[in-house]
C-alpha cells in the first residue's frame, strides 16, 4: 500500500475514534467517576492560586493529600484560555486518541510492515478497557498511557532518541506512579536478555538504571510520610479491606476477554509463546534475533503486569490497561507471522478472506463492546438532579458543615457542594480509614438512633446525604431511624438530606 | 647501584607517607562526619524531650543498669527475666557519674564513634586504598541500621562495640592482639548466634592474615563458650516465620523497617556484587557468610542485620566506585545518576535520624508518666500494654503488669481484661493482680489493643464508677481504680 494511503487511513481511524469518543463525552454534562472531580478541583485551585491544594479542608474534614501535581498543572495551563468544562471533556480524549499514531509507530518499528501497523493501531483505538476508562473521565491515564508507549518507541530507538527518551521517562514518573510498571518491566527485560545470552545496548543499561533510581527517589520523597505511616500497605493506598475487592481483584480469562478483546489476546499470547519458548530455525536465526530483541521489552512489561495483577499489588484497571495495549502491539506482530505462515500453505489465496474474518471478529469482540460498555458507563454518570441538589447544598447548610455521605459520593459533595466530608475515595494518609468506612455503613444500615447519633457526633458531622447510589447499594429509600427528633429530613427527592440535631 | 637503592627507598617512603597522610585525613573526615550524624538524635532529645531517650528497650537497660548497682533484684518488674549482662554494669557505672538519662542519650553516641573508628581500621583487610576505606566506612555510618543502633541504648549497640573492638585487636600484630581474647568471650552473655558469627569471622581473618595459631586458640575458647551456652541456656535463639510483605517491611528502612537497609544502598550493593561476580572475586566463604546472615536476619532476628549491613555497605562502596569509573555512553546521565545515588543514600540516613529523634516516648507521654510517679503510692501496680512496660517502669518507678507473651497465664488474663465488657470479670481480674492504675496510650485505642470506640474495657472505663479518669492529654489517659466499689 502506498505511504500516502496509509497515512490517510491512519488519520481516518484517528478521526473516527475521536468522533465516537467526543460523542460519548458530550452525551452527558458530567464525568462518569468521582475521582475526575478531585482532579478538576485541583486544576481549578491551581488556576486560582498557582499551586495545588495539598492541605485540603474538605476531604475527610481536612487532610493532607499526597500526589504528583504535574497532570493538574498541565491541564490548568491547557484549560486556562478556554472553558474548563469543554476542554476537560475534549483534551483527555484527544490525548487518548494520540495512542493510535504511537501504536502505529511502535508496530511499524517492530514488524516493518505499514499495513500491519495500521491494523494494530486500529485495534488499539478500540481496546475496550482503554476506551471505556478514558472516554468520559478526567483521568491521568488518558495522558500517561500514550506517553508510556511513546516512551517505549523512543526506548526502541535509544541511540537516536536519547534526549526524548529521558524527557518522556521523567514526565512519566512525575505524571503517574504506574510508570513503575514500565521501569520494572525494563529491569526484567535485562534479565530476559541475559537468560537468552544477548547483550543489551550500553545505553539501555544506563537508562534503565537511571530510571529506576529516579523513580525510587521521587516516590520515596513524595510518599515518605505515607510510607512511614502505612509501611508496605502503601501498595494498596491504605484502602480499607471493605474496598480492596473493588479495586484489586484476580484476573480471569473471562475478565481478560471482556477488557482486552479476543483478537489481541489470542495473537498476543501466541507471540509470547513463540518468542519465549520456541527456538527459531537456524537459517532465520539472525532475522528472528532482531525481532525477538524488539519484542522483549513488551513481553517483559507484560510479565511484570501479570505478576503484579496476580499478586493484587496493582489496581485491576491499571494492570488491565497496560496489559491490553501491550497485547495489542504483540497481536500486530502475531498477525504478520500468521499471514506469513498462511502464504506457505495451500490456502494462501484465502489470505484476504481470513483477514476479513479476523477483522470481523475484532469488530465484534472489541469495537462493539467498547461502544456498548461506554454507553453503560455514561448511564452510570451522576444525574442532573443530584448535581442540582449538590449545587444547592451551600445555600441550605452552614459553611463549615460536615456531610456524611457514601465514600463514592465524597468527591461529588466536595466539588459541587463545597462542603466537608467524613470520607471520600482517597484513603492515603488516613489513620482511621477502616473505622470511617465501617461507621458510614452503620449510618446507612443501623436501626439504632443512638448508634447513628454517636457516629455523627464522633465526626462532628451534621448532615447525612443519601444519593441514588447509596439507596441502591444498601437497598434503602430512607434512614431506618428517621424521625423529627434527632434526624430531621431537610430535603427529599431523588436524593435525601437529613440533619442530625442530637448531641 | 647505591644511588638507585636510596632513590627507590626514598620513593617508597614517600608513597608510604602519602598513604599515611591520606589515612589520617580519611579518619578525621569520617570522625567529623560521624559525630555530626550520630549527635543529632541525642541532642534533639536532650533539647526537646527533657532528655528522655528513644526506644522501649533503652528504658529496660536503664532500669537494669540502675537496679544492678543499687543491688535491687528488680522488684519493679513483675514480668521480665533478669539475666546478668555486663552492659548493665557499664550503664550503671556511667549512670552513677553522669546520670542515667544522660547515659542513655550519649553512651550510644560514644559507642558509635568508637565502633566506626575501629571499623575504619578493620576495613584495611579488604581495601588497600584509604579513599576506598573511607567510602565504605561512610556507607556504614550513613546506613539506617548503624544510625538506629547507635541512637538507642540497646543490646546490639554494646555487642557491636564488643565485636568491632575484639576484631580490631585481633588483626593487630603487636601485644594488644591478646586483648581480643578477653573482649570477644564477653559475647557469651548474649545469643549464641553472635558467637557463631564471631567464630566464622575469626576463621576468615586468621586465614587472610596468616594468624592461624591465634585464630585456632580464640575459636577454641569461643567454641567452649558456645558449648556451655548450648547446655546452660534455655532459649538459644528465636525463630520467626514471616510472609514476603513482612520481610520487605522489616528489611527496608524506607518502608518502615526499624533495623532495615537503605533501598539505594541495596541497589549499589547489587551493582558491586555483579562486578565482583564478573571479576570472579567472590569467595565461597564470603558468599556462604552472606547467605547465612541473610537467613538468620530474616528467620531469627533483625538485630543480625548489623552484620549483614557491613557486607552490604562494602559491596555498595565497590558498586559506587565501579559506577564512577565506568565509561558512560549517555554522558548526561552519569552525573545525574551518581547524584541520585548519593541523594538516595543520604535520604535513607536522614529519614531514619528524623524518625529516631521524634520516636516514642515524646514529652507529652513522659509528662503523663512523671505525673503518675508523683501522684501514686510507691507500691502501686500499673496496667498497660507490653511495648510500653519498660518506659512506664523507668518513668514512674512503679511495678507494671502487661500482656507479656513470655508469661502466657498473665497475658491471657490481661487480654481477657482488655476485651471484657462485664464489670464482674474486670473487677475480679483487677483484684487478682492488685492493679491500681490503668495507663492507656493513644496507639492502644488505634488498633494496638482496641479497634473500636467503647470496645471491651474502654466501655467499662467510660461507663462505670469503679474507674476515675485522673489524667488525660493527647497521648496518654490514666485511670485510677476505685478500690472497694461493688462488682
Amino acid at each position: 500500500m502506498e505511504k500516502k494511503r496509509i497515512y490517510v487511513l491512519l488519520t481516518l481511524i484517528i478521526i473516527i475514534s475521536l468522533t465516537i469518543r467526543l460523542y460519548f463525552a458530550f452525551s452527558t454534562a458530567y464525568f462518569s467517576d468521582d475521582t475526575s472531580y478531585f482532579h478538576l478541583r485541583q486544576i481549578e485551585y491551581i488556576q486560582a492560586h498557582g499551586y495545588p491544594e495539598f492541605q485540603d479542608p474538605l476531604s475527610f474534614s481536612g487532610r493532607l493529600f499526597l500526589f504528583s501535581p504535574l497532570f493538574h498543572y498541565f491541564f490548568a495551563v491547557l484549560t486556562y484560555f478556554g472553558s474548563t468544562w469543554y476542554l476537560t471533556k475534549i483534551l483527555p480524549n484527544l490525548f487518548a486518541t494520540m495512542l493510535i499514531p504511537v501504536i502505529y509507530l511502535l508496530a511499524e518499528q517492530m514488524t516493518k510492515n505499514k499495513q500491519i501497523a495500521v491494523f494494530t493501531a486500529c485495534i488499539a483505538a478500540f481496546t475496550p478497557i482503554f476506551f471505556v476508562e478514558t472516554v468520559n473521565s478526567l483521568s491521568v491515564k488518558s495522558v500517561s498511557i500514550p506517553l508510556a508507549f511513546l516512551f517505549l518507541y523512543f526506548f526502541a530507538n535509544i541511540q537516536q532518541c536519547k534526549t526524548y527518551c529521558i524527557i518522556s521517562m521523567i514526565s512519566l514518573i512525575l505524571l503517574d506512579h504506574a510508570s513503575i510498571i514500565i521501569i520494572l518491566g525494563l529491569v526484567v527485560y535485562l534479565f530476559i536478555l541475559k537468560i537468552n545470552f544477548m547483550e543489551p545496548k550500553k545505553e539501555e543499561k544506563e537508562f534503565i538504571f537511571f530510571s529506576l533510581l529516579l523513580a525510587l527517589w521521587f516516590y520515596l520523597l513524595l510518599y515518605k510520610s505515607a510510607l512511614l505511616r502505612h509501611g508496605i500497605d502503601i501498595l494498596w493506598q491504605n484502602i480499607p479491606q471493605q474496598f480492596i475487592d473493588k479495586y484489586y481483584y484476580n484476573i480471569t480469562i473471562i475478565d481478560t476477554i471482556y477488557h482486552i478483546g479476543i483478537v489481541p489476546l489470542i495473537f498476543g499470547l501466541i507471540v509470547i509463546y513463540y518468542t519465549l519458548f520456541k527456538k527459531p530455525v537456524k537459517v532465520q536465526h539472525e532475522h528472528h534475533e532482531q525481532h525477538r530483541k524488539a519484542i522483549y521489552p513488551i513481553i517483559s512489561i507484560i510479565i511484570v503486569t501479570t505478576i503484579l495483577l496476580w499478586l493484587k499489588i496493582i489496581e485491576f484497571t491499571v494492570g488491565a490497561l497496560y496489559l491490553s495495549i501491550l497485547l495489542v502491539i504483540l497481536s500486530g506482530f502475531g498477525y504478520m507471522e500468521f499471514h506469513k505462515y498462511l502464504q506457505k500453505t495451500k490456502i494462501k489465496k484465502l489470505g484476504n478472506i481470513i483477514f476479513a474474518v479476523v477483522f470481523m471478529v475484532f469488530v465484534i469482540s472489541s469495537v462493539v463492546p467498547a461502544i456498548f460498555y461506554s454507553h453503560d458507563k455514561i448511564e452510570q454518570t451522576i444525574t442532573t438532579k443530584e448535581i442540582l441538589f449538590l449545587r444547592f447544598l451551600p445555600e441550605i447548610t452552614p459553611k463549615d458543615a460536615i456531610i456524611l455521605s457514601l465514600v463514592d459520593d465524597g468527591h461529588y459533595v466536595e466539588y459541587f457542594g463545597r462542603r466537608r466530608t467524613v470520607a471520600d475515595a482517597n484513603f492515603l494518609q488516613i489513620r482511621d480509614a477502616k473505622e470511617r468506612v465501617d461507621d458510614i455503613k452503620t449510618i446507612f444500615t443501623t436501626e439504632s438512633k443512638i448508634a447513628a447519633t454517636k457516629i455523627m457526633n464522633k465526626y462532628n458531622a451534621e448532615y447525612i446525604y443519601i444519593s441514588p447510589t447509596a439507596k441502591k447499594l444498601y437497598g434503602i429509600d430512607y434512614l431506618n431511624y428517621e424521625d423529627n427528633d434527632c434526624f430531621k429530613l431537610i430535603y427529599v427527592g431523588e436524593v435525601r438530606l437529613y440533619e442530625s440535631t442530637c448531641k | 647501584m647505591w644511588g638507585k637503592y636510596v632513590f627507590m627507598k626514598a620513593h617508597a617512603n614517600n608513597g608510604q607517607d602519602t598513604k599515611n597522610k591520606q589515612k589520617i585525613i580519611g579518619w578525621t573526615l569520617l570522625m567529623l562526619f560521624s559525630i555530626l550524624l550520630l549527635s543529632i538524635v541525642p541532642f534533639f532529645r536532650f533539647l526537646n524531650n527533657d532528655g528522655w531517650p528513644t526506644g522501649d528497650e533503652t528504658y529496660y537497660h536503664m532500669k537494669m543498669g540502675e537496679d544492678l548497682l543499687d543491688n535491687i533484684i528488680s522488684e519493679r518488674s513483675l514480668n521480665s527475666l533478669n539475666l546478668f549482662d555486663p552492659f548493665h554494669i557499664v550503664i550503671g557505672l556511667s549512670g552513677k557519674i553522669v546520670g542515667i538519662k544522660n547515659t542513655a542519650l550519649f553512651l550510644p553516641l560514644i559507642f558509635g564513634l568508637i565502633t566506626i573508628a575501629l571499623i575504619f581500621n578493620i576495613l584495611s583487610i579488604i581495601f588497600q586504598s584509604p579513599k576506598q576505606r573511607l567510602l565504605a566506612a561512610i556507607f556504614i555510618a550513613t546506613s539506617p541500621i548503624f544510625l538506629t543502633t547507635f541512637s538507642q541504648m540497646i543490646t546490639i549497640t554494646w555487642i557491636s562495640l564488643i565485636m568491632s573492638s575484639g576484631i580490631y585487636f585481633f588483626i593487630r600484630h603487636d601485644k594488644y592482639q591478646w586483648l581480643a581474647f578477653i573482649i570477644l568471650p564477653l559475647l557469651y552473655f548474649y545469643n549464641i548466634l553472635h558467637i557463631i558469627i564471631t567464630i566464622l569471622v575469626i576463621i576468615f581473618i586468621g586465614h587472610k592474615l596468616n594468624k592461624k595459631n591465634q585464630s585456632t586458640i580464640l575459636c577454641g575458647i569461643l567454641s567452649i563458650l558456645l558449648l556451655i551456652s548450648l547446655i546452660s541456656k534455655d532459649i538459644l535463639f528465636h525463630i520467626r516465620l514471616l510472609n514476603i510483605l513482612e520481610i520487605i517491611e522489616i528489611m527496608f528502612a524506607d518502608v518502615g523497617g526499624q533495623l532495615g537497609f537503605s533501598l539505594f544502598g541495596i541497589i549499589l550493593a547489587i551493582v558491586g556484587i555483579q562486578y565482583l561476580w564478573r571479576e570472579k572475586k567472590i569467595k565461597i566463604f564470603s558468599a556462604s557468610m552472606f547467605i547465612f546472615l541473610t537467613i538468620i536476619t530474616i528467620f531469627s532476628s533483625q538485630v543480625y542485620a548489623i552484620y549483614l549491613n557491613i557486607f552490604i555497605s562494602i559491596t555498595a562502596a565497590i558498586g559506587f566506585l565501579k559506577l564512577t569509573k565506568r565509561e558512560w555512553r549517555i554522558i548526561s546521565l552519569r552525573n545525574i545518576t551518581l547524584f541520585l545515588l548519593i541523594l538516595g543514600v543520604v535520604y535513607s540516613g536522614t529519614a531514619i535520624v528524623a524518625k529516631n529523634a521524634t520516636a516514642m516516648p515524646d514529652s507529652e507521654t513522659m509528662y503523663a508518666l512523671t505525673w503518675l510517679e508523683q501522684k501514686s503510692e510507691p507500691d502501686s501496680i500499673i496496667l498497660s500494654q507490653q511495648i510500653y512496660s519498660n518506659i512506664i517502669q523507668e518513668a514512674t518507678k512503679r511495678r507494671v503488669i502487661t500482656n507479656d507473651k513470655k508469661l502466657p497465664k498473665i497475658s491471657n488474663d490481661i487480654e481477657k481484661l482488655y476485651q471484657t465488657r462485664r464489670i464482674d470479670v474486670a473487677v475480679s481480674l483487677i483484684e487478682k493482680y492488685d492493679i491500681d492504675y490503668i495507663v492507656i496510650f493513644e496507639e492502644m485505642k488505634r488498633g494496638l489493643v482496641w479497634n473500636k470506640e467503647n470496645q471491651g474495657l474502654l466501655f467499662l472505663l467510660e461507663s462505670r464508677e469503679n474507674f476515675k479518669k485522673v489524667f488525660e492529654n493527647n497521648k496518654v489517659t490514666v485511670w485510677e481504680i476505685k478500690k472497694g466499689k461493688e462488682k
